[in-house]
Formats: structure tokens, C-alpha cells, sequence
């Protein structure tokens, strides 16, 4: 009978286990990941075909939670087939040598308006930085819905070298746009 | 000034507009010929939106000039001219102006198929008139290459008419197209 007792301790835990962190994963046909850059003044926008995202979080309080986002460089792309050979390329993403970019947060803090301020560190191109940005979870059927929007300058990465690197006539300030929708599982 | 048309000589708005195209449309060649050839760089980037701003303006101008074209009677045939040279001056000035109408067009085709985003003079956002394809971006490249070389032809001839109407036939052809010289009014 003694037995019987842990199951109904365990059970009574894994109930608990409902406001717990949990493990989950990015839907790719219901995600994206989007970048905006400007030719002086005029926008060129592009994405990530090829993304993963992985979160140990509680939806109920996502503070405290973590994200893992793996970037494969050489799905960079934009409309236009110059400009997506272009961004592939050595002095830009230079994917043959940096296939992959990699964010991980060391931290998830809640911001007092509902959104979160993810903390954490991108490596890109052999680079690594810092980077600090707010985000919005929302719960939709079962799924959470992550979005939020990073500005960050792309030098800090050697994105764009050479003639590239000045702020004319390519911004250095880029613009990362992302909506993520996360299933339950590893 | 004169600005209409006169049976006698141009007006200083067509004047105005014949060579205004006229120095665009070197301009066009110099720039799209050096922008064609240059290595990826902010430089070629930049040689392509001077020729793909000044190559808007001058279908602009173009557009213009066939509107007063339309409402202008144009100065009558000077001396007597074979039936065969007439028919070759009128077919001439005819592919003149669709070539200097299909140049533009072909290249705002070039820019719509291939989904670069491009504003004119860095200003207005040029709307695209086809969908974003490889195979179409080609067929226009050869398009835009073809009537270039083929309006290029068309005007060395032209100035070379010209020349011979002044030179060697010695007719007011080229000057009706001159601004006046004050001292020959006076």
C-alpha cells in the first residue's frame, strides 16, 4: 500500500507540475523571422527560411523562463535573388563559414506592462554580443505566440564588411522582427 | 520666347524637352554602361539608382513631350524631299519614340521582376507593374539591352541626318531646333 501512497504523491505533484516550466517548440510553418535593413532611405526586407526555437518556460509566469534560437545563415533571404546571394554571402551572413547563428537568454524578466525583457547572448559570424530585447507571450488554443521586435547594428557582427561596413549607404542599425508560435514537447 | 510650336520652328518647350532627353539619355548610357560593369559595391548600387531615377524622369519627360506633341502642330517639311526619304525620316522619328518610351519601361520591368526596392531619386517608391521572377528579370535584361542598342543606332543616325540637313544640304533642319540667336533675329 505504500506504493499506492507515492503514486498519489506523484500524481498530486505532477497536477502542480501545471504551473511548472515546461519544454517547447517552434511551429516553423506558423513562425518567422524577419529583417529589415535600409538602402538610405528605402527598406529591404528579408527573413530567415530556416530557423529553430526552443523555450523552457511556464505560461503562466514566463519570468524566469529560457529561449534557445539556432539560425541557419544560409536561408537569409529577400525578393530579390541578387539581394538573397548578396546577404549569403562573405561580407555579409558569410554562411559557408558561419552557418549558424545562435541566441540563448540568461535571463526572462517581466516588465510591468505584460511584456518581457529577454536578456541574453547572440553569437553570429564569430561574434558574440549582448543583446537585451521585450517581448510579448500570449496563449492562443493551447499554443503560445511569441513576437517582439530587436534593433540591433550589425557591425557589432562584422555583418556587412569592407566597402559595406560604413553606415552610408547601408544603415548599420538593422531591424529584426519575430512572431514564433511554440508547441508543447522537446 | 516662343513656346509653342510655329510652322517655322520649334517652341522652346519642345526645344527644352528634346534636349533635356537628349543629355539624359547619355547620361542613362554612361551611367547603366558603368553601372553593369562594376563589381559589387555601394558605388554600383549607387550608379544603378542614378540610372534608374534619371531613366524614370525621362519617360516622364517623354510622356510630356508627346502630350505637347499632340497639341502642337509641329513646323512643316523644309525644301523637297523624295518619297522615300520622307517615309524614312517619319519611320525613324516613329521607332525614336517607341524605343525611348520601351527603354524605361523595359527597365521598370527589369526593377519590378526583380523585387529590389527601389524609390526614385530616393523619394517616391516605384510601384511594381509584374510579379517578383527570375526567367521574366532576364527576358526584360535582354529586352532593356536590345532596345538600348537599337536606340542608340536610331540616334547616331538621327544626328547624323541632322548634320547632313545643316552641312551638306544646308536646310534649317537643325537650327529650327536651336534656340533663336539673337543676333540673327536682331
Amino acid at each position: 500500500m505504500r506504493g499506492g501512497w507515492i503514486c498519489a504523491v506523484l500524481l498530486l505533484a505532477g497536477g502542480g507540475a501545471l504551473s511548472a516550466p515546461s519544454n517547447w517548440h517552434d511551429d516553423p510553418d506558423h513562425s518567422r523571422l524577419d529583417w529589415t535593413a535600409h538602402w538610405r532611405e528605402t527598406p529591404v526586407k528579408g527573413e530567415f527560411k530556416r530557423f529553430d526555437v526552443s523555450a523552457r518556460l511556464d505560461p503562466d509566469a514566463p519570468a524566469g523562463g529560457a529561449l534557445t534560437v539556432r539560425v541557419d545563415t544560409a536561408s537569409a533571404a529577400a525578393a530579390s535573388s541578387d539581394i538573397t546571394e548578396a546577404v549569403r554571402g562573405k561580407a555579409w551572413f558569410d554562411a559557408a563559414q558561419y552557418p549558424q547563428a545562435v541566441f540563448s537568454t540568461d535571463s526572462v524578466t517581466s516588465q510591468g506592462d505584460g511584456s518581457l525583457l529577454a536578456k541574453g547572448t547572440l553569437k553570429l559570424k564569430g561574434h558574440e554580443k549582448n543583446l537585451a530585447f521585450p517581448l510579448k507571450l500570449e496563449r492562443r488554443d493551447g499554443h503560445l505566440i511569441l513576437t517582439g521586435t530587436l534593433r540591433m547594428d550589425r557591425r557589432d557582427f562584422a555583418i556587412g564588411t569592407g566597402p559595406w561596413a560604413r553606415a552610408s549607404p547601408i544603415a548599420t542599425q538593422v531591424t529584426v522582427d519575430f512572431t514564433v508560435t511554440l508547441v508543447a514537447g522537446e | 520666347v516662343q513656346l509653342r510650336d510655329t510652322p517655322e520652328r520649334w517652341g522652346s518647350v519642345t526645344q527644352l524637352l528634346h534636349w533635356s532627353v537628349a543629355a539624359l539619355i547619355l547620361a542613362l548610357i554612361a551611367l547603366g554602361w558603368n553601372a553593369r560593369l562594376a563589381a559589387l559595391s555601394p558605388a554600383k548600387i549607387t550608379l544603378f539608382y542614378w540610372h534608374k531615377s534619371l531613366g524614370m524622369l525621362a519617360l516622364v519627360l517623354v510622356l510630356i513631350r508627346l502630350g505637347w506633341r499632340a497639341g502642337n502642330r509641329p513646323p512643316s517639311i523644309m525644301g523637297e524631299f523624295s518619297r522615300r526619304e520622307m517615309v524614312l525620316a517619319r519611320s525613324a522619328h516613329i521607332a525614336l519614340y517607341v524605343l525611348i518610351l520601351a527603354v524605361p519601361i523595359s527597365g521598370w520591368l527589369i526593377n519590378s521582376a526583380s523585387g529590389i526596392p527601389f524609390r526614385v531619386f530616393w523619394i517616391v517608391p516605384l510601384p511594381a507593374i509584374v510579379p517578383i521572377s527570375g526567367p521574366l528579370e532576364q527576358i526584360f535584361k535582354l529586352t532593356h539591352l536590345a532596345t538600348s542598342w537599337a536606340l542608340a543606332i536610331l540616334i547616331v543616325g538621327h544626328v547624323g541626318a541632322a548634320l547632313r540637313h545643316h552641312f551638306v544640304l544646308g536646310n534649317r533642319v537643325l537650327t529650327r531646333m536651336l534656340p533663336q540667336s539673337r543676333r540673327r533675329t536682331r
